[in-house]
């Protein structure tokens, strides 16, 4: 429970950094007034866009009035929709977490069989193609693969939309993209584990006791295998559903990182910052878990 | 449960393998010829698609009903929200609401010529000391949902809520310098005062259909529902469509307006769908997931080339112009309140281009420093080479078609000639040239950095070291604001808006927020000479005194006017036949389909 404990007190440090930093680097920007204000204002609009916005307000009365909404769950308007960004977060968390759960599922139904049939079929067939898939995943750019599975699946086939979300088809590629640099890194990580482990002496005892291949891939190996995995499926879901900027700029997909992008080019600061604390929040979350995942695989964790 | 790995693995392998086979065999150039670009002259972006008669004029009997055929989507960029559609906010984004005929004005421009048209208003009148305007307006013009009939109530609230106390709009400065009045004559009828003479009060808040353009909203609807809950739903205009839906960032869905008072749109909806990145826009216009899309300049040939798609020029181009930043000699504003800080911090007279103020024969050689700057530029390579040649070359700063078209004179012109630029280095006293920054700023269009650096070559070689510097403009824009800055700033824009053009030359009053490195009075003293005016003789006499001062100094150096473009299902649309009046693709009503 310390271990735990620990971690909690951890998070929330971090998110409170994260509070701070993103105030302060939000006015280290300059008078936001530069940015938003129309080429025809006049002095007399600037004055008033400036009480608008609070920006004749010391800034530590800044600093409080933000940290004590954001306690309440509040993380002020849109300076361009004028409407909460809680609200604008909730439009798209669904199709982040649609788009990541896809790529996700993608990285864990491809990673997890082909890693294993990498290592099962060492030096195989199917060992240099997870090989290669890996290495690709790894080394492609991921606009560039969107590109050209636009490509072929949208202009050439025409068997898929080439962008945004209109309907259950729209996710494959989009999902495909994202998903294949994490499928791949579950290829490499659990590929490495189970040659480990089907190394060892226990596997080897195993298999002279006479137990079958798929009771000593599944029963022996892969389960103690399972931990490397499990720590890089936790962060690689933490990053599907944070870390999607370019694919869902390329995809026009209406998530939380085109959100950011849109949100920089209009400097809507607020927004802004309502995109890095959630991300803040889910890779917080998502260590969280990995560690609860760690006790419940590996009961050494638990002792300590 | 048994696993068949094997089997499994085998499915998800072969997939990949097929992706990589397919892959493998579609990448690479298109060989076919491109078609002939249409680098249409801006007054007009009206363009059929094939030679095929065109289908006949609407009758009135037609019915909405019977008038609808389809749903139509058109995939475009940065499709920002309207927040700022009250009309006491500031009016750039209400120009898509305008160009998509949700919400009107008095008048517009019309179809295939530069001329403004009626919409809202069936005639108006000057008082005969020009300082005041009577407007009829047009009978039966209702609503969207049902909130009745539009009044000279709602027309005067409209434009009162522009100007109200805390209204960031940007006629804002203009209708308070002029002490504007509105006051409703009766049901029908409007009519406004000035308590200073101003002669483009009527172009701007009436005439050309963008900008500070009065767009009218049911006060009726607002006064119900409350401002904020009345604006937010973006419903309440009289245009031919109605807003159904507006997804940030995703999509936006009109529904045709079916008691639109005119003739009704021909399409059920337009679904603009947000697709920011360029190949995702021309790949879904490829593949048939929108009938048009706005075609980044660089990709134009590509889609040109293909058989089944279009591309033509539409709207008002964006402008491409160097600021020859520092220009700061006005030492009181317009009002004659005395300029803070003086002299301001981005002053240098050290610079060629700026000089000394006060001392004309200083001023006299930083003029001919700019001059010689313009003519070194080759305005038609870049044009050819960079656009395409979906652009045009520019000789006048800032002023549009369809009014650059109204107003151009071949003595404006500027020669590409680097002998006579050098002989005006030498006599302004730099027969060795000089050195300089070009900062080019980006954001707007996606050419820029290219014709940035082109406008840096060409300066090159007519001077000494010229070096360039890549900034975004939001990067830029807080040292401008500030008046910091001395160098030479190349400013794209994707798209322009059609405004009288002594509107522009008046943002470079001192007392405004911002300016791009020019504070000069003579420009300034010729516009307000407009104020006591009346007749359209005078003003274009004056607006002639204007252009001869900008092309005479140079105090902006205008470089190309780039086109908007849009691709278009040629399989599909017969016609789109576009307005004039600013650079988003609208006047969705006059769209055929095959």
């Amino acid at each position: 429970m310390r271990f735990l404990l620990r971690r909690i007190i951890a998070g929330i440090v971090t998110l409170l950094v994260v509070t701070m930093l993103v105030f302060v680097l939000s006015r280290i920007q300059g008078d936001p007034r530069s940015l938003l204000i129309s080429e025809d204002a006049t002095q007399e609009q600037w004055h008033e866009l400036g009480r608008q916005l609070e920006l004749d307000q010391p800034v530590y009365r800044q600093y409080l009035r933000y940290t004590t909404n954001l306690v309440q769950g509040d993380l002020g308007d849109s300076t361009l929709q004028r409407r909460p960004v809680v609200d604008i977060l909730w439009t798209r968390i669904p199709n982040s977490a649609l788009l990541a759960g896809t790529a996700f599922a993608f990285a864990i139904l491809v990673g997890i069989p082909l890693g294993i049939l990498s290592a099962v079929k060492r030096g195989g067939f199917w060992d240099h193609g997870a090989r290669s898939f890996a290495v690709l995943g790894q080394a492609m750019p991921v606009f560039w693969v969107a590109l050209i599975l636009i490509y072929v699946f949208a202009v050439r086939l025409d068997w898929l939309p080439a962008s945004r979300n209109a309907g259950w088809t729209s996710v494959i590629l989009p999902a495909i993209t994202l998903g294949w640099f994490g499928a791949s890194g579950q290829v490499r990580i659990l590929r490495s584990s189970m040659l480990d482990e089907l190394d060892s002496e226990y596997v080897r005892l195993a298999r002279a006791k006479g137990s079958s291949t798929r009771a000593v891939v599944w029963k022996h190996a892969f389960r103690n295998a399972l931990l490397g995995p499990v720590t890089f499926a936790a962060l690689t879901l933490a990053s599907l559903i944070t870390g999607s900027i370019v694919v869902e700029t390329v995809f026009s997909w209406p998530g939380l990182g085109l959100l950011a992008v849109q949100a920089v080019s209009n400097s809507d600061y607020p927004i802004l910052q309502g995109v890095i604390l959630l991300t803040t929040l889910v890779f917080v979350f998502a260590s969280f878990l990995a560690d609860v995942l760690y006790m419940a695989i590996d009961p050494r964790v638990r002792i300590r | 449960m048994r696993i068949n790995i094997k089997g499994r693995a085998q499915i998800y392998f072969a997939g990949i393998i097929v992706l990589f086979v397919l892959t493998a065999g579609c990448g690479g150039s298109n060989d076919q010829p491109a078609t002939p670009h249409s680098a249409l002259a801006a007054t007009s972006t009206a363009l059929a698609m094939t030679s095929t008669a065109l289908p006949e004029e609407s009758s009135p009997t037609e019915t909405p009903s019977t008038r609808t055929i389809r749903a139509f989507t058109l995939a475009a960029s940065n499709v920002a929200f309207p927040a700022m559609v009250p009309g006491h906010l500031p009016v750039a984004p209400s120009g898509f609401m305008h160009r998509w005929g949700v919400y009107e004005t008095a008048m517009a421009w019309a179809v295939d010529k530069p001329e403004l048209e009626f919409r809202l208003i069936t005639g108006w009148k000057a008082d005969p000391d020009g300082r005041g305007w009577t407007l009829e307006l047009k009978r039966g013009v209702q609503f969207h949902g049902g909130w009745g009939e539009m009044t000279a109530d709602d027309f005067v609230w409209s434009f009162e809520d522009e100007i109200r106390d805390g209204s960031i709009h940007s006629g804002i400065g203009l209708a308070r310098a002029t002490g504007a009045k509105a006051e409703v004559v009766d049901e029908y009828t409007v009519s406004f005062r000035l308590d200073r003479s101003n002669s483009f009060f009527f172009d701007a808040f009436f005439g050309n259909g963008s900008g500070a353009s009065t767009k009218v909203f049911s006060k009726n609807r607002i006064e119900s529902l409350g401002i904020d809950a009345a604006f937010l739903d973006l419903s309440g205009g009289t245009g031919p469509f109605v807003f159904k839906k507006w997804a940030q960032g995703d999509e936006v869905v009109l529904e045709a307006f079916e008691g639109y008072h005119s003739t009704p749109s021909r399409l059920k909806s337009v679904h603009i769908l947000e697709i920011n990145e360029p190949s995702t826009q021309i790949a879904a216009l490829k593949s048939g997931q929108v009938d048009a899309s706005l075609v980044p300049a660089p990709l134009a040939e590509d889609v040109a080339s293909d058989p089944n798609l279009g591309t033509f020029s539409f709207g008002i181009p964006g402008s491409q112009r160097l600021y020859p930043q520092g220009q700061f000699c006005m030492e009181t504003t317009l009002a004659g309140d005395p300029v803070e800080p003086y002299p301001r911090p981005g002053y240098d007279p050290i610079k060629p281009w700026v000089g000394e103020c006060g001392n004309p024969v200083s001023q006299e050689n930083a003029r001919k420093v700019r001059m010689a700057m313009s003519m070194a530029i080759d305005r038609q390579s870049i044009v050819d080479n960079i656009l395409g040649g979906f652009g045009r070359p520019s000789y006048l700063p800032e002023v549009l078609p369809p009014l650059l078209d109204l107003i151009w004179q071949d003595k404006w012109f500027i020669p590409y000639d680097l002998d006579a630029a050098r002989k005006l280095l030498v006599e302004a006293g730099y027969p060795d040239g000089f050195d300089a920054l070009v900062r080019i700023t980006t954001g707007s269009h996606p050419l820029e950095v290219e014709m940035g650096q082109a406008v840096a070559q060409f300066l090159g070689a007519l001077s000494g070291d010229i070096k360039t510097e890549v900034l975004t403009y939001s990067g830029n824009r807080p040292s401008v604001v500030a008046r910091e800055r001395s160098d030479l700033w190349f400013r794209s824009s994707s798209a322009g808006t059609a405004e009288p053009p002594e509107l522009t030359q008046l943002r470079r009053n001192p007392g405004n927020a911002f300016n791009p490195g020019l504070e000069v009075r003579e420009p300034l003293d010729i516009i307000r000479r407009m104020d006591s005016i009346t007749t359209q003789e005078e003003i274009d006499k004056i607006r002639e005194q204007l252009y001869d001062g900008f092309n005479h100094n140079q105090w902006i150096i205008p470089v190309v006017l780039a086109d908007q473009i849009l691709g278009i299902n040629t399989d599909r649309i017969l016609e789109w036949k576009m307005t004039t009046g600013s650079g988003y693709p609208g006047d969705f009503e006059n769209i055929r389909f095959k």
